[in-house]
């Protein structure tokens, strides 16, 4: 079977934001704890949320995330103009999808609506700020693995 | 690490993995399936909260259906699960599994 693995490594910024997410929606790690062992795995998430606060909240805390995709949806993310806009943006930093478009030389809804593909597929993502979406590269490697065996990179690009 | 796994464009696996000190303290791997709404849904959800390596099964609206205890999973054992039996896992005693 031939797949398609994504991974990026969070950094301490990005770390310190995902700990302050959790404590905004909790309050703490002791009172998301409590809600835990009430509620237990009726509520996976609260215990997901609880494991990811708890070490993130240790000395010098890492962070990784990997994605897989499978069968013959391993494409479905990966057009060619997709592949162009995260060449490019692995080059280039943009404020915003307008002037991405700008220098791709491309419809501004079509390379949205891109964007828009490849964020969902955690390869991209569009940070909110006032009315426009700045996107940025969030994976660190690109790899197709065929049979679990060989492996072929496509791509590969350093989270800034 | 928190790690996606798409079995299919509607089906995936959802799993956490912590780690101290090179030692695997805590897993979780829940198979989800996206409703006709968009939304995703857990079906079945294998973890070890607390030492204690279970299975629990969720039901249409994400309520806890069953738990039952079941040997230690890793996420290569749960993807094989999830993507020969897919949906019917729902219907399948997985504490033997």
């Amino acid at each position: 079977m031939m797949k398609l693995e994504t991974q990026r490594v969070l950094g301490p910024g990005e770390i310190e934001e995902e700990r302050q997410a959790l404590l905004n929606k909790y309050d703490s790690l002791e009172a998301l704890s409590q809600k835990v062992s009430i509620i237990g795995c009726t509520r996976p998430n609260y215990v997901d949320d609880y494991m990811v606060l708890k070490a993130l909240s240790t000395k010098n805390p890492s962070l990784k995330e990997r994605n897989v995709y499978t069968g013959s949806d391993i494409f479905m993310f990966l057009t060619p103009r997709r592949m162009d806009i995260l060449d490019y943006l692995r080059n280039n930093k943009f404020e915003s999808i307008t002037t991405l478009a700008r220098g791709l030389r491309r419809n501004y809804k079509n390379v949205y609506n891109d964007l828009e593909a490849l964020e969902e597929a955690g390869l991209v993502a569009l940070k909110r700020e006032r009315n426009r979406k700045i996107p940025r590269l969030i994976v660190t490697e690109i790899k197709i693995v065929v049979d679990g065996g060989g492996e072929r990179s496509t791509g590969e690009a350093q989270t800034k | 690490m928190k790690q996606t796994v798409m079995i299919h464009r509607t089906e995936k696996i959802v799993g956490l993995e912590v780690r101290d000190r090179g030692r695997h303290v805590f897993y979780s791997y829940t198979f989800m399936y996206r409703s006709t709404r968009g939304e995703w849904r857990p079906i079945v959800r294998w973890d070890n909260f607390n030492n204690n390596p279970h299975v629990d099964k969720y039901d249409d609206n994400g309520a806890l259906l069953e738990t039952k205890n079941c040997p230690e999973k890793s996420l290569d054992d749960v993807v094989k699960l999830a993507s020969i039996f897919r949906r019917s896992l729902l219907a399948m005693d997985l504490g033997a599994l």
